[in-house]
């Protein structure tokens, strides 16, 4: 069954319903829409394709114009996230945080331009990578999907914890220290397996816990206003630098190109995994990346590698994540989630047999429109890329009230809490403090989205198998994981072992900041 | 405002003062503005959607009333007088002297979840057929439920404009004092009318092809198989493994239980085969082939799912219908109160709403005004009386 | 990011000693000690099947933040760059203004309130106050205009009115 829908595959039949001049235009409008829904903070993708749906389906177009204008939203909204990243160093999601590392740096250096186009870049091979991934494997995989249980997603959150040492910065104690920071505020509110209430001292609004958007904004957006107040009164602040250029070089292209590749790769496989993958997959290539290609210290610094790795890996964890939602009928992360919803409305249930070969049009047209979205996307980048670049020229005085009054308002818009706009001043405040004392802001960050995956599922394991810590080595897939953490964590030594320079040195450069 | 945004930019045109700041950039942002508000100002009125009914159903999987199951979240902005149109001569009368001026449905729970779907389409309904103005949807997220209630409790109780989507979890969390010591009978009941139902789920190679296999096993021997679902311990999904427990006989804490973040991932578990069972919604599973329900708990069989029996078919008490509902400030007038029971009572008998509901794989329920009052508090009460001997209750 | 980094005192400057990392690592210890003891306060409820519970890992987590906490204070870098005392009266400032942008939002409406905040945070930032006001005034008004028609979000309306 399977091996006939793997040569069975209709996708120039989905790109013929799929291309029509409407249909183009459709995607157009998505693209720009979204981009302008993810440029607001705390608006992601989620909530911008669950506002739009309604308003789709009141302009009655048929099915595919319908996915091809969503799919366009969605990859109009993460791009657009990904902009005020690198632009303004706000990441309005989990999966941007990591972007803001190198894309902020090389905007405040002037290449702005490069962060974006690459961003873009990287997206679209990503995308095209997983939608060929999806065509060719999609059935065969959703088998791995299943095989990744509690046991094997903790591996997976010790193998990203691990991959991410190397954001650690240059004193590692204080790395570390910012890391259990964050996996302390991933343990408030209530615990899944118990149902009691932690850390939540009757403060209805932290039993579900941290609000990671606004810890992020408020850790990064906003502490980095205050940074800047105080390096203009300083005398010493260049805020931005003018750009020279907004392309890429071919050069600069070919740098990537590795990372984008890994990168996708990487995104493809953790996005398979059911709750874990989305926001996962960019801290484990953005570090994996960092361990192999950062050989001169430049990570952190405005490393072109260092957007297109995460970028791709996002991107490509979106299409790993249709792996389980189409096959096996389960969303695996928000996004798939509401796609659900959207498929089930036009008579699709994924999960019911085998989508693949029972609804094929809709399912390639799905695949199809989505791959519309990502090349539209591409295209329309060259004259965003101009457009946005343009912003950073606003002059501070005016840029740093926009960036706080951007960042307030979108929070505050989809939750209705001041309360949320006082605790993201006062992880300003926080961020402030720790980039003044040197602790990386990132691993906080990483801590607080793991954290909670990391206790839940060590848990979860110990209930299901009634006990016995020996399921986290039962099965080959869990031993290798933990070869694998092992080897992240222990192969620069040995490599610059090999390579016969100084242990410690290597530690230095690796300990760049961040 | 295009005039406000072409004078800006001639305003904006001295040197600046800085090599950082020249004026172009300004005056681009200005125009981007203005576009912006000349695109919205043409673009309003598309924007007036029906407001559609067509979302996906979905539950709150956790206690919170996780945003993570479906979409659906524009309110619409509907012109009033095609509403009038539609109004019915008599609906006046039958209206009473309360009408709302700005009808507002709080979802208390992040935009895509139940309680959102809740406000969304029965809140477009109000507006269609002619009963209200636009309803306008708030999302106020947090606490299960709780950061919304408190706020309501606290400054706008007597609020008669405002109504409040809840469902059984809102039961639970009024039950397990999660609500900030607010109790249940502080709000006023309006009317709840549809529901999904729990079901009963392995996965379709299991050993268990039937129910009553199951419950032997189980019987047998609690401890040897694990259950798993979409909510917290003391939650929705556990507590269908509780009250069916109860009724056994056994001790449910003998059960392993297995809380995951949401529906999906208890699936997952579920064919990965980490768990054997998982307690779920009708709404989650409906056509999923990959699954075999072995039980739906609710007295009639499902349209959607004829083949599978129910738990009273089968002989057990214990049904678990997730009702999708409203409730109201405590301080309501009287005559608001029987405006909003009046008016959810002609959606449940609309076609329009018997439209919106099929599609969402939600059943026909009619609980409304008086009835649905003392349903909903039994119910608090009964899970109260489950949630004590476990601890479950908050202090 | 733009992360600093320990600054160590330029040439000239005394050198600073590590009271900064000093300070922070005896926050952080005290915030570790409060942290587990009220992690060891969570019992399990009936249900807590699995050998590890409710205070487990914060038990854990809190420990290893003391054991942190005691090195900075041990092995403290040398102290940061601290802003001036203007400078540092005028971050206050930003984070005073924002936190009653927060408490006034709603009483005040979203189109007031933004406006006040971007004439403080852009004084403070020195801009030219004739195009500041100008365009504090004419930005909230926009982004409210985008939000209420265009998102359908509804922002706090206040003594404005609103659209």
């Amino acid at each position: 069954m399977l091996a006939a829908t793997l040569l069975n595959f209709n996708l120039l039949d989905g790109f013929a319903a799929a291309i029509t001049p409407t249909n183009i235009g459709l995607a157009l409008v998505g693209c720009l829409l979204g981009t302008l829904i993810g440029v607001l903070p705390g608006i992601g993708p989620i909530t911008g394709v669950a506002i739009l749906f309604p308003i789709t389906l009141s302009l009655g177009l048929d099915d595919a114009a319908t996915l091809i204008l969503l799919a366009s939203v969605y990859y109009g909204s993460q791009y657009g996230g990904s902009t005020t990243s690198i632009l303004l160093n706000v990441p309005g999601e989990a999966s941007s945080v990591v972007t803001t590392l190198d894309g902020y740096q090389m905007a405040r250096q002037g290449r702005a331009g490069q962060a974006l186009a690459i961003a873009a870049i990287g997206s679209f091979i990503a995308g095209t990578g997983s939608v060929i991934g999806l065509m060719l494997f999609g059935p065969p995989l959703s088998a791995v999907t299943t095989e990744f249980q509690s046991p094997e997603k903790f591996m997976v959150v010790l193998l990203a914890f691990a991959t991410v040492s190397s954001l650690a910065g240059a004193n590692i104690a204080k790395g570390l220290l910012a890391v259990t920071f964050g996996v302390m505020l991933a343990t408030v509110g209530t615990d899944l397996q118990t149902g009691v209430n932690r850390f939540t001292f009757g403060q209805l609004k932290l039993q579900e816990g941290m609000d990671f958007v606004i810890i992020a904004i408020g850790l990064f957006a906003v502490s980095e206003v205050l940074t800047l107040l105080e390096d203009t009164l300083r005398g010493d602040a260049v805020v931005f630098q003018k750009a020279e250029r907004v392309w890429i070089t071919f050069k600069e292209f070919t740098e990537s190109l590795g990372a984008i590749i890994r990168g996708s790769l990487i995104g493809f496989f953790v996005g398979l995994l059911p709750g874990t993958g989305a926001s996962v997959a960019g801290f484990m290539s953005y570090g994996l990346e960092k361990r192999l290609s950062d050989t001169e210290g430049t990570f952190g610094h405005g490393d072109i590698r260092g957007v297109a790795s995460p970028e791709s890996a996002n991107n490509a964890a979106a299409g790993g994540s249709l792996v389980p939602l189409l096959t096996l009928g389960i969303p695996g992360s928000g996004t798939t989630a509401v796609m659900l919803g959207i498929l089930i409305s036009m008579g699709i249930r994924p999960g019911s047999g085998n989508v693949f070969a029972e609804t094929p049009e809709l399912i390639w047209t799905l695949i199809a429109s989505m791959y519309i979205g990502n090349l539209i996307l591409l295209l329309l980048n060259f004259p965003l890329v101009k457009l946005f670049v343009k912003i950073l020229e606003i002059p501070p005085w005016f840029l740093m009230p926009m960036i706080l009054i951007i960042s307030y308002i979108g929070v505050y818009s989809v939750n209705n809490s001041t309360l949320d706009i006082t605790i993201m001043t006062l992880f300003g405040v926080i961020g402030f403090l720790c980039r003044r004392l040197a602790i990386p802001l990132a691993p906080i960050l990483m801590g607080l989205i793991l954290g909670d995956d990391l206790e839940q599922n060590f848990r979860r394991s110990l209930v299901a198998s009634k006990g016995e810590y020996s399921t986290f080595v039962s099965g080959w897939l869990n031993v290798g994981l933990l070869v694998m953490v092992v080897l992240v964590l222990f192969l620069p030594q040995i490599l610059s072992k090999l390579r016969g320079s100084n242990v410690k040195d290597e530690f230095a450069d690796a300990g760049a900041e961040v | 405002m295009l005039v406000s945004g072409g004078t800006l930019t001639t305003k904006l045109g001295v040197q600046p003062r800085e090599t950082t700041m020249s004026t172009r950039p300004l005056r681009m942002l200005a125009i981007l503005l203005a576009l912006a508000l000349a695109i919205t100002a043409c673009s309003s009125s598309d924007d007036a959607a029906e407001s559609d009914p067509d979302a996906p159903s979905a539950d709150e999987t956790g206690d919170e009333g996780a945003a993570d199951s479906s979409a659906d979240a524009a309110a619409d902005d509907e012109p009033a007088d095609q509403a009038a149109e539609t109004t019915e001569d008599d609906a006046g009368d039958a209206m009473g002297p309360f009408t709302p001026e700005s009808p507002e449905c709080v979802a208390p729970a992040d935009a895509g979840g139940g309680w959102d779907f809740t406000c969304r389409s029965i809140g477009g309904l109000f507006e269609d057929l002619g009963l209200t103005k636009n309803v306008v949807v708030t999302n106020q997220p947090g606490g299960g439920g709780g950061v919304a209630f408190s706020d309501i409790a606290a400054n706008r109780s007597d609020n008669s404009e405002l109504v409040i989507a809840a469902s059984p979890a809102t039961a639970i969390r009024f039950a397990q004092n999660q609500y900030g010591g607010l109790e249940a009978d502080q709000f006023r009941w309006i009317g709840a009318i549809g529901a999904d139902f729990g079901v009963v789920a392995v996965p379709d190679d299991s050993e268990f092809e039937s129910f009553d296999q199951l419950i032997e096993a189980v019987k047998a021997d609690p401890t040897s198989i694990v259950f798993g679902g979409g909510s917290p311990v003391g939650g929705q999904d556990h507590f269908k493994v509780l009250l069916l427990s109860k009724e056994l006989g056994i001790d449910p804490a003998e059960i392993p239980w297995v809380a995951y973040d949401g529906g999906g991932e208890a699936q997952n578990a579920l064919l990965g085969g980490e768990i054997q069972v998982a307690t779920l919604d009708v709404s989650e599973t409906i056509g999923n082939e990959n699954l075999r329900i072995l039980t739906v708990m609710a007295e009639d069989r499902m349209a959607g799912m004829p083949d599978v029996p129910t738990t009273r078919e089968l002989g057990y008490e214990t049904i678990f219908p997730i009702w999708r509902g409203l409730l109201a400030p405590g301080g309501m007038s009287d005559e608001a109160y029987e405006f909003w029971v009046d008016a959810i009572g002609q959606i449940e008998a609309s076609p329009e709403w018997a439209a919106a509901r099929e599609e969402n794989g939600l059943e026909p329920l009619r609980l409304i005004g008086d009835d649905f009052q003392t349903f909903a508090l039994q119910a608090v009460a009964d899970f109260k009386d489950l949630s004590e001997p476990f601890g479950l209750i908050a202090e | 990011m733009r992360a600093p980094g320990p600054q160590v005192a330029a040439e000239g400057d005394a050198p600073r000693s590590g009271w900064s990392d000093r300070a922070l690592g005896i926050v952080c210890l005290v915030g570790a000690v409060a942290y587990t003891a009220t992690a060891r306060t969570y019992e399990t409820t009936s249900f807590g099947s699995g050998p590890v519970g409710p205070k487990t890992l914060p038990t854990g987590v809190g420990i290893v933040f003391g054991v942190l906490a005691l090195y900075l204070i041990a092995r403290p870098d040398p102290g940061p760059t601290w802003p001036t005392r203007s400078a540092g009266l005028q971050v206050i400032a930003v984070v005073v203004a924002s936190y009653f942008y927060g408490q006034l939002m709603e009483p005040l409406g979203f189109i007031v309130a933004s406006g006040v905040l971007a004439i403080v945070i852009g004084f403070l930032f020195r801009a030219p106050m004739s195009k500041l006001v100008p365009l504090s005034i004419l930005f909230p008004i926009v982004l409210a205009f985008i939000f209420n028609n265009w998102l359908a979000l509804k922002l706090p309306t206040g003594i404005w009115g609103g659209f």
